[in-house]
């Protein structure tokens, strides 16, 4: 009997050790050495058997035996499903539906192939279910030609494709369709994330149909947001929002109230924003168009308001400022100028006859030289940084200041000629402030500036466009203000200053501006009244009178200070060039600077004052080309007393001889851009603005992500410019403003906000601002989801750039899982341990839990990429399949699986994968709030259940708000921290509420009805 | 007063009486046949493994892991990957005797008792162009533990004797075989398991212990007696289990399993001694001894069940087993010759003993996690009478099974409860014996996929 069980057993091991033998009916199908159409154990004819010898025959390309096997095997069990049982205890994953349909597409029945992945995702979603039903789609409406449009987009939210806004982030919500199948959606945006990382909704598969909401982060500024929609043909649709994202309230700009004789206060001042301001109130009383994106102040306070006033405005995008002006500091500003400011008529009536051209003897002539200097300022710009280039700008510029040296007695050195680069916004208001500073008494100052000018449609104002003005930014303009303020100052002795702007809109020089005046003198079309005595028969010598006693009258007026403008145009462009036929003749200069260096070239009176020269040479040649009207006027200034700025011609000259000839060298000289160098007092602003801001918040700890800023900024001369951190907040200068701010804390920890302020002399001043911003304990990184990444890789990658890729994907799958914001990576080095089998990835699992464990971990993200060489395709390749697991550690519950799947393993599309697969782990694994709806003791009931998407498994932090931090200066919340009460787990799902057993609970006696909680 | 004849006759008597009738305790009490073999287990054994017990052994059809082999070799074949498996089982048997013309030997008796019940592995190969499988398979099948200790009291004709007895009997019968199926069709498929029963490669025999201690009147004078006689049984032969798979269709499979009968050598080795003391006339004290052996033929047997299974979802399976077994040819022959029945211990002319049917019906849920984790629950119930004088005594049972099944290893518990009510008449019907049996089994499988 021993012999005989001895042999049994002997035979037994002989088996036992024999090595693997195939099944019988594992008939082996041969292909490039491989061996195909065969299982891993016996064939015994069961649903599983043919499933997965279909398998191995699709594998090896062996399509028609496949599709053979797997309709074998849905005939005896025709539900695709995961984790099946076969036999005993034996589980697959039994997908003969997918798999039918992926072999019917290989051999180009694609209708076929469509039926079957459709009754395979019927039952169970799988990513290559989805992926191939995409691509047999796809082929499918190729081959039929089905596709004829491209996709729309409606999008719901926002309403309009243009709005402003101040929050951090805006839901863009909408409906991507088409007559076939949407297949993608990506969105943009230009903010702080770069293009190329756009937001993919996530498709699992195509739809002729899919809305998406996705939540966009807003920076300050413009913002564009481009949706992309791509259908399963390749067509594809963009609808793109802009949204100015507006965090700065409108900008107030108020002078104290000034007192009148009636005891009642004169309120000065304006509301702006870029945005429209919405509402505006002084002390509680709206007033003003509301919508208008400035809106004057010009109120008159009752003396029961004692000359204080509370004004408040909102913009368009929910900003506010609010300040307060009281009129206790008037007597500092008692000289303000509280009636309107007159213009002067525009008929000759009332410009004084004094006031027009005669004729000295020579004496007087040198005597006035000897008297006066001369100085210029000359600028001209063709090369603008950002705007359109200018053709003869630098040609009139150069061609006055010869004429200006080589007729009129200007010495080289008393010219600054400011050209294209050197005509920065800095370089030209310290030249002319300086030019002016320099002036004594009795001299001369002459202004020209040729180049692109601007003009505030709100305000009227106009602008010189420096070269490197921006386009859109009026800070980066020169003001006329600015001009106007260096130009009328008590504090500039000069005798006769002149301005001639030949620029766009030039003619707003002549207009009035906020805080300053000018009587404008525009010569009507046909000669009456002075202006017919004057021109007459067109010779001097119809006035009837001595030249020399014309010349003795005209430098009476020299003698008189006089602060004249002449502009090349009103309110309007001006041209470039002259047009015409004359342009031939002529096209090195403007319209209005040919006839202007015309005039003065061919001027033969040794003594003429401007009005004389624009009336007689200049207007009317000017005017008669027709479209383009110049304008002449003054500056309403007690530094104007009528006078006239006046050229005196060398004798020789005037008498008709050729003027020398000037060294080119020196000329060029000139254009050199020197400093000037300031007297005493000067600038005549030389204060820095004054910033004024909620300043008790410096210091604090904050736990929002975005602090209101409320600054005050004066400045005497008018503030420039203030930003925060480099961005500009201002978008119209004024000399009293107040501005609210919402400023963007980036980081936590340390934020500094730097404010910088810059008054239109360039002055400077810089504020400092510390805080310290804190994440609410319960987002900190440290209570988020703890988790150890575990991730396996294929024993071997079936293609070179299989493997290269998935050593990609884990590294990059790794840095997602990372920054995702859900989950606490506590060890993110990875196995590289091989995974040979996804079955026996089991047993992997469980060291990795073990490992979890240790860790301390509260869950395990078990990770398994999957490569697999497919043949079948044109090029041949391999497929990547990213299987994720969330598992808890302590009870081994599965809260989540999720996979991704695709063929293309560049590296791009395997980055998209990982994108893909984290954007599913968060779907899976919302973080929500909710409310405790009772306390058993042991068991929590909170408001969210499986409607609210999450898990049994799934971690909780029971929390409640600390003590607000309030900003001392305005009395709103910083924020506050949170007070975590314990952490629980959801135990019982049901569909509105479930079931958590709390742990960790601090010693409270339980939890209150509406106690807040968030997921971990 | 002396009856020197009476004490003589009954002092003959006690020796004689003590020296054959102490194979086992019922025989003490009565007198009994000396040919019964008592087994307190079930006589119906079937196959073992944890989930299949926790189905209550409903399993003919099902016998699609590595326990098949012992439940029906044709299933064996469905296994497509080597498995092998480990049982083990512990007991808690108590029986309420009871006998109504000695009361004081009523009471409960029982014993515990745990240890390895299966082990097996299965290896699927190809060869000749046909599937098939084998298995190495031990299973123990019978279990021979039984402790009794009561008072016994004699009161007859002028002999009055009280006593204690104690007796104790253990073993096993088990069987190492080796088993092959092969597929005969897609549908079909056959095995056998070769049985191997020898007390020299696995357990199968059994002993017992009695001991007697006892004092009494004869006649009006006092005596004590002290006896203590040992039993040892070998068991030796073998047989075979012929099974059949038939997969029906997706869901339903019927098998069939054929115990074949076999004869089996029993060897009987006895050591006893007994004395005999009056206090008061020594002249009538006496001693004796044995050592006796001889050998025996038992005759095991047929046995047959039919099974059928049905999966209503790829996750629930129930199941039904008929069993037959053919009580009436279990025969002792001894060495003279003489057939016995083993179950009475009367001549087999004179046991009235039918065949026994077994019905067990059981069900396996598994309950799949996302995780991939198995965890069945299994629950069944049957009947599996003994084999009794006139009709079988009726036994019922039911059980209970869970476990977890983890990538390739697979845990399994199952819990049986067996019952009977009024059983073993027939073993001392004099006595007005009869006994209600309680019996808790807890079985502990693991089974490994490789």
């Amino acid at each position: 009997m021993k012999r005989t069980l001895a042999a049994l057993f002997l035979l037994f091991l002989l088996f036992f050790s024999s090595g693997c033998s195939r099944s019988s009916y594992n008939t082996c199908a041969e292909k490039d050495g491989r061996c195909y159409g065969v299982t891993r154990g016996a064939f015994l004819g069961r649903w599983w058997n043919y499933f997965e010898r279909g398998t191995s025959f699709a594998d090896g390309g062996f399509w028609q035996k496949a599709e053979a096997d797997f309709r074998q095997a849905l005939g005896q069990w025709d539900e695709d499903r995961r984790r099946v049982r076969t036999y005993g205890r034996h589980l697959i994953d039994y997908f003969p539906h997918r798999e039918l349909g992926i072999v019917l597409f290989r051999q180009g029945r694609y209708p076929e192939a469509v039926q079957e992945l459709e009754a395979s995702l019927a039952t169970v979603a799988s990513a290559r279910a989805h992926f191939y039903l995409d691509k047999a789609r796809q082929a499918r409406i190729e081959q039929e030609g089905l596709d004829r449009t491209p996709p729309a987009i409606r999008i719901t939210s926002p309403a309009s494709s243009e709005i402003i806004s101040n929050a951090q982030t805006l839901t863009v919500e909408g409906v991507a369709s088409d007559d076939t199948f949407v297949k993608e959606i990506r969105i943009h945006w230009q903010g702080d994330a770069a293009l190329d990382d756009p937001i993919f909704v996530r498709i699992d598969l195509s739809e002729p149909r899919i809305g998406f909401a996705e939540e966009i982060p807003l920076r300050a500024g413009e913002n564009e947001i481009r949706i992309t929609v791509r259908d399963l043909a390749g067509k594809s649709s963009i609808k793109t929002i802009r949204i100015s994202g507006d965090r700065t309230g409108p900008v107030l700009s108020a002078s104290p109230p000034v007192r009148r004789p009636d005891g009642r206060y004169l309120l000065n001042g304006y509301a702006h924003d870029p945005s429209g301001v919405r509402t505006l109130t002084i002390n509680g009383r709206s007033i003003g168009k509301t919508g208008a994106e400035e809106i004057a102040i010009r109120d008159i306070l009752l003396p029961s308001h004692g000359g204080r006033a509370v004004i408040e405005a909102e913009d368009m995008a929910g900003n506010r400022t609010r300040t307060l002006v009281d009129g206790a500091s008037l007597s500092q500003m008692e000289g303000f100028e509280a009636a309107p400011l007159l213009l002067a008529a525009s008929d000759g009536a009332v410009i004084p006859a004094r006031t027009r051209g005669v004729l000295t003897p020579e004496k007087r002539i040198q005597g006035y030289r000897e008297s006066a200097e001369n100085h210029a300022v000359i600028i001209g710009i063709n090369d603008y940084a950002k705007w359109p280039e200018l053709k003869t700008a630098v040609n009139d510029a150069r061609a006055l200041q010869k004429i200006l040296t080589t007729r009129y007695g200007y010495e080289e050195e008393q010219i600054v000629l400011l050209t294209d680069g050197e005509a920065t916004w800095e370089k030209i208001l310290h030249v002319l402030s300086g030019a002016a500073a320099r002036l004594s008494e009795n001299d001369n100052l002459l202004v020209y500036f040729a180049g692109h000018g601007q003009l505030d449609p709100l305000t009227d104002n106009g602008y010189w466009i420096p070269r490197d003005g921006s386009r859109n930014d009026p800070s980066t303009w020169i003001t006329n203000t600015a001009i106007r303020d260096i130009l009328t100052n008590p504090k500039v002795k000069g005798k006769n200053i002149l301005v001639i702007a030949d620029s766009c809109y030039s003619g707003s020089l002549l207009r009035q501006g906020p805080g300053a005046g000018v009587a404008e003198a525009e010569p009507p079309g046909p000669p009456s009244g002075f202006f017919s005595f004057l021109r007459g028969g067109g010779s001097v010598a119809r006035f009837g009178r001595e030249t020399t006693d014309l010349e003795k009258r005209i430098l009476e007026l020299a003698r008189q200070r006089s602060r004249q403008v002449i502009s090349s145009g009103g309110i309007e462009p001006v041209s470039d060039r002259i047009p015409g036929a004359q342009a031939q003749e002529n096209p090195e200069h403007s319209l209005f600077a040919t006839y202007l260096l015309k005039a003065l070239t061919e001027n033969r009176l040794r003594v003429v004052d401007i009005e004389y020269l624009y009336n007689t040479r200049i207007w009317k040649s000017i005017v008669d080309q027709g479209g383009q009207r110049p304008r002449i006027g003054r500056l309403k200034t007690l530094m104007d007393a009528d006078g006239q700025f006046v050229f005196v011609q060398d004798t020789a000259i005037a008498a008709g001889k050729a003027p020398p000839e000037k060294d080119a060298d020196a000329v060029a000289g000139n254009t050199a851009y020197r400093r000037p160098q300031l007297p005493d007092g000067f600038p005549l602003d030389a204060a820095p603005p004054e910033i004024r801001f909620n300043r008790g918040i410096d210091g604090r700890t904050v736990y929002i992500e975005q602090v209101l800023l409320e600054i005050d900024v004066d400045d005497e001369s008018g503030v420039q410019s203030v930003s925060v951190n480099g961005r500009k907040i201002l978008r119209r200068p004024g000399r009293y403003l107040h501005l609210n701010h919402l400023a963007a804390l980036e980081k936590v920890g340390e934020n500094r906000l730097v404010i910088e302020c810059m008054d239109q002399m360039g002055n400077r001043s810089r504020q400092e601002i510390r805080l310290h911003r804190k994440v609410q304990k319960i987002h900190e990184t440290g209570v988020r989801m703890s988790a150890v990444p575990f991730i396996l890789g294929p024993e071997s990658a079936a293609k070179p750039d299989a493997e290269s890729s998935q050593i990609a994907a884990k590294a990059y799958l790794l840095r997602r899982l990372t920054q995702c914001g859900r989950f606490n990576i506590i060890d993110a080095t990875y196995s590289p341990n091989s995974l040979k089998t996804p079955v026996n990835s089991t047993e992997e699992m469980g060291a990795a839990m073990e490992n979890a464990r240790a860790l301390d971990a509260d869950f395990l993200i078990y990770g398994m990429l999957l490569t697999k060489e497919e043949t079948g395709r044109e090029a041949g390749g391999a497929s990547l399949q990213i299987l994720i697991d969330v598992v808890e550690t302590d009870t081994g519950e599965r809260l989540t699986t999720q996979d991704v799947y695709d063929e293309d393993l560049s590296l791009a599309n395997v980055r998209n994968l990982c994108r893909g697969i984290v954007v599913k782990l968060r779907d899976a694994l919302p973080l929500i709030g909710g409310q405790v709806v009772r306390d058993d003791g042991n068991a929590v009931i909170i408001n969210l259940g499986e409607s609210s998407r999450i898990k049994k498994g799934m971690h909780l932090i029971f929390f409640e708000e600390g003590e607000p931090v309030i900003d001392p200066d305005t009395g709103r919340s910083l924020g506050s921290d949170t007070v975590i009460l314990g952490e629980g787990r959801i135990e019982r799902l049901l569909p509105e509420f479930s079931y958590t057993k709390p742990f960790a609970r601090m010693e409270i006696p339980g939890f209150e009805r509406g106690q807040r909680l968030v997921m971990k | 007063m002396r009856y020197p004849k009476i004490k003589s006759r009954w002092g003959a008597g006690l020796l004689f009486w003590f020296m054959l009738t102490a194979i086992h305790p019922i025989s003490l009490c009565l007198g009994a046949d000396l040919q019964r073999i008592e087994i307190p287990s079930s006589f119906n054994p079937v196959g073992s493994g944890a989930r299949a017990l926790g189905m209550s052994g409903a399993f003919i059809a099902v016998a699609d892991d590595a326990t098949a082999a012992s439940w029906n070799p044709g299933g064996l074949i469905q296994l497509q990957m080597p498995e092998i498996s480990v049982v083990y089982d512990g007991f808690h048997r108590t029986e309420a005797n009871r006998f109504v013309r000695s009361p004081a030997a009523s009471g409960d008796e029982s014993v515990t008792r745990g240890r390895i019940n299966y082990l097996s592995g299965a290896y699927p190969f190809s060869l000749l162009g046909k599937d098939m499988i084998v298995s190495l398979n031990y299973q123990r099948l019978y279990d021979f533990t039984r402790k009794w200790d009561f008072p016994l009291v004699t009161d007859e004709k002028g002999l009055f004797l009280e006593q204690r007895v104690d007796y104790k009997q253990e073993g096993d019968l088990s069987a190492v075989g080796m088993a092959w199926s092969i597929q005969a069709t897609s549908a079909l498929s056959f095995g056998v398991t070769l049985n191997l029963w020898d007390d020299d490669l696995s357990p199968n025999g059994w002993k017992s212990v009695t001991v007697q201690q006892g004092s009494g009147r004869d006649a009006g004078d006092a005596f004590n007696v002290q006896s203590i006689i040992y039993d040892r049984y070998s068991f030796k032969g073998m047989n075979a289990n012929i099974g059949m798979l038939w997969i029906v269709d997706r869901k339903l499979t019927v098998g069939a399993v054929l115990k074949t009968p076999f004869e089996a050598d029993l060897s009987h080795t006895r050591r006893g001694a007994v004395s005999v003391q009056y206090p008061g006339a020594p002249e009538f004290s006496y001693a004796a001894s044995e050592n006796s052996s001889a050998d025996e033929t038992l005759k095991m047997p047929l046995s047959f069940g039919i099974g059928a299974a049905y999966r209503f979802f790829h996750n629930l399976t129930l199941s039904l087993d008929l069993y037959r077994t053919e009580w009436d040819d279990f025969v002792r022959v001894d060495a003279h010759g003489s057939k016995w029945s083993p179950i009475t211990g009367e001549a087999l002319s004179d046991a009235d003993i039918d065949p026994t049917h077994q019905i067990r019906m059981g069900m396996e849920y598994l309950w799949i996690t996302r995780q991939r984790q198995i965890i069945p629950l299994c629950a069944g119930f049957f009947y599996d009478p003994a084999p009794a004088p006139g009709s079988p005594d009726d036994i019922f049972g039911f059980s209970l099974g869970s476990g977890i099944g983890y990538g390739i290893f697979h845990f399994d518990v199952a819990y049986q409860y067996r019952f009977g009510e009024d059983m073993g008449e027939y073993m001392m019907e004099a006595a007005g014996f009869s006994q209600n049996l309680k019996e808790h089994t807890l079985y502990a499988s693991m089974v490994v996929h490789f």
